[in-house]
């Protein structure tokens, strides 16, 4: 069993108009033994700006320090908040700087622009090649099962309320089939008022 | 040590076995290089399968089954062998196989499948029936059991009741009837997809759920494969429809698909 499926967990980001959502299971595993059911694997980095990290949960959590005071000396030094864009270039960076020993997480940017309220999603593999579609991105042990069903439920320009029941519908059926995730899942809808959180009830095994 | 056929001082060290020390070090570098470690040297022998990709997909119905398959055929994943290559056989008015994987096996088993078949028509006079066919098809399969055909299958017809029948298999002849099932490389794509939309997995129990007609199967089947098409590189080109509907002959169809 590879190193990046030893704790399991899928995170999911869609893009629609004027909102973003970023979706995670709440599985922690050890391979085929579950630790614990309330891991999230999705973390606020800015007021609209969220990473995802997938994969294996030590090193996502020392990326996540890492992520966490680049930010914060980025903030500091240009006294504004930090666009997700730059978030997503940032991460890249660090994934690189790791390019012969990387952390075996693959990082994933959803977010706002804080001026334009543009949306953002991107993803990168461990040594951080961005993709940035402009629809969905999906990264951990169920990706795969997303890919295809976020295929046939995106549509373009959706509203937040359509945006949320994609996300959810797509993140309900990975959690059905991939046995490394699972025990619900967090949906964060990103819109340009506010930030709505909502955990949904899934297959429970 | 001297030698004799040279005509070289035999007192001397032999200027030669330097020499045959250097050749003999080189052919044995040669055959077994330091670098390649016994994993790469096990990795390099032959092996006796190969895949052609692709996918299939089965839907049961009350009173149809609807099967579909992509119609290219790949080497490596990125060659394409051919874009009408087919993946699924109609064995008779009541059964169609589907099959994915090592299209040599795939081949081999449609063939003894329709021996058996034929032997079974010449004893009792009448077509086998989707259900025996299916316990067949297993026992063909774990007859292999250590040297197995390396195929996803997935047979699918109309039962003696009339009602539409789908059995998923395993490479070794598990069997398992189910409503509907996918296999091949786009298989972890298709299937919660029909989870989804068939199964209602993720409605609560008191939403309002579509009847599966054959209508909304056949839309669903087109869906399924045009997105896993869009994401999987050895799935494309065409969609062979296959709709086998009780008291109706079968019918067959070709869709077109993405073919890059």
């Amino acid at each position: 069993m590879s190193i990046m499926s030893y704790n399991g967990g899928t995170v999911l980001a869609m893009a629609g108009e004027e909102c973003v959502c970023i979706a995670t299971d709440l599985r922690f595993g050890e391979q085929m033994t579950t630790v614990a059911t309330d891991k999230k694997k999705v973390h606020k980095v800015s007021d609209k700006v969220y990473v995802g990290l997938a994969g294996f949960s030590s090193d996502a959590r020392t990326m996540l320090e890492k992520i966490m005071f680049r930010k914060n000396l980025y903030e500091l030094r240009e006294s504004r908040k930090i666009r997700p864009k730059v978030l997503g270039e940032m991460i890249s960076n660090l994934c690189y700087q790791h390019r012969f020993g990387s952390y075996f997480t693959e990082p994933l940017v959803a977010g706002l622009d804080p001026d334009t309220h543009k949306p953002y999603i991107c993803a990168m593999d461990t040594i951080g090649c961005i993709a940035s579609p402009r629809d969905f991105v999906a990264v951990g042990t169920g990706q795969e099962y997303l890919l295809g069903v976020c295929e046939s439920y995106w549509r373009e320009n959706m509203k937040a309320d359509e945006l949320f029941e994609a996300t959810a519908q797509s993140m309900l059926s990975c959690l059905e089939r991939d046995a490394a995730s699972g025990w619900g899942a967090v949906v964060y809808t990103i819109t340009k008022d506010k930030v709505n959180v909502s955990t949904i009830k899934a297959r429970m095994d | 040590m001297a030698c004799s056929f040279t005509g070289i001082a035999k007192n001397g060290p032999n200027p030669y076995s330097e020499m045959f020390a250097f050749k003999a070090a080189m052919k044995a570098a040669e055959a077994e290089p330091v670098w390649r470690t016994s994993r790469i040297i096990e990795r390099q022998r032959w092996n006796p399968y190969s895949f052609e990709g692709g996918s299939t997909c089965a839907i049961a119905g009350e009173n149809f089954a609807i099967l579909a398959s992509d119609t290219r055929l790949t080497q490596n994943d990125i060659n394409i062998l051919t874009r009408d290559g087919e993946k699924m056989h109609i064995l008779n008015d009541s059964i169609v196989l589907a099959t994915t994987g090592f299209y040599g096996d795939v081949l081999q088993l449609k063939k003894v499948l329709q021996s058996r078949l034929h032997k079974y028509r010449f004893d009792y006079r009448s077509d086998m029936s989707v259900d025996l066919c299916a316990e067949l098809l297993s026992r063909n399969l774990y007859y292999r059991r250590f040297f197995p055909y390396y195929t996803g299958a997935v047979l699918a017809g109309i039962d003696e009741h009339g009602k539409g029948a789908v059995f998923s298999y395993d490479p070794i002849g598990c069997i398992e009837r189910i409503a509907y099932s996918a296999s091949g490389n786009a298989e972890p794509m298709i299937i919660p997809f029909l989870d989804c939309q068939i199964g209602h997995v993720t409605l609560s129990d008191e939403a309002e759920k579509p009847p599966l007609t054959l209508e909304r199967a056949t839309s669903l089947m087109k869906d399924a494969f045009r997105s896993a098409a869009e994401r999987e590189i050895t799935t494309g080109d065409k969609i062979h429809l296959i709709i086998a509907e009780a008291g109706k002959p079968i019918v067959q169809k070709f869709l077109p698909l993405r073919e890059d």
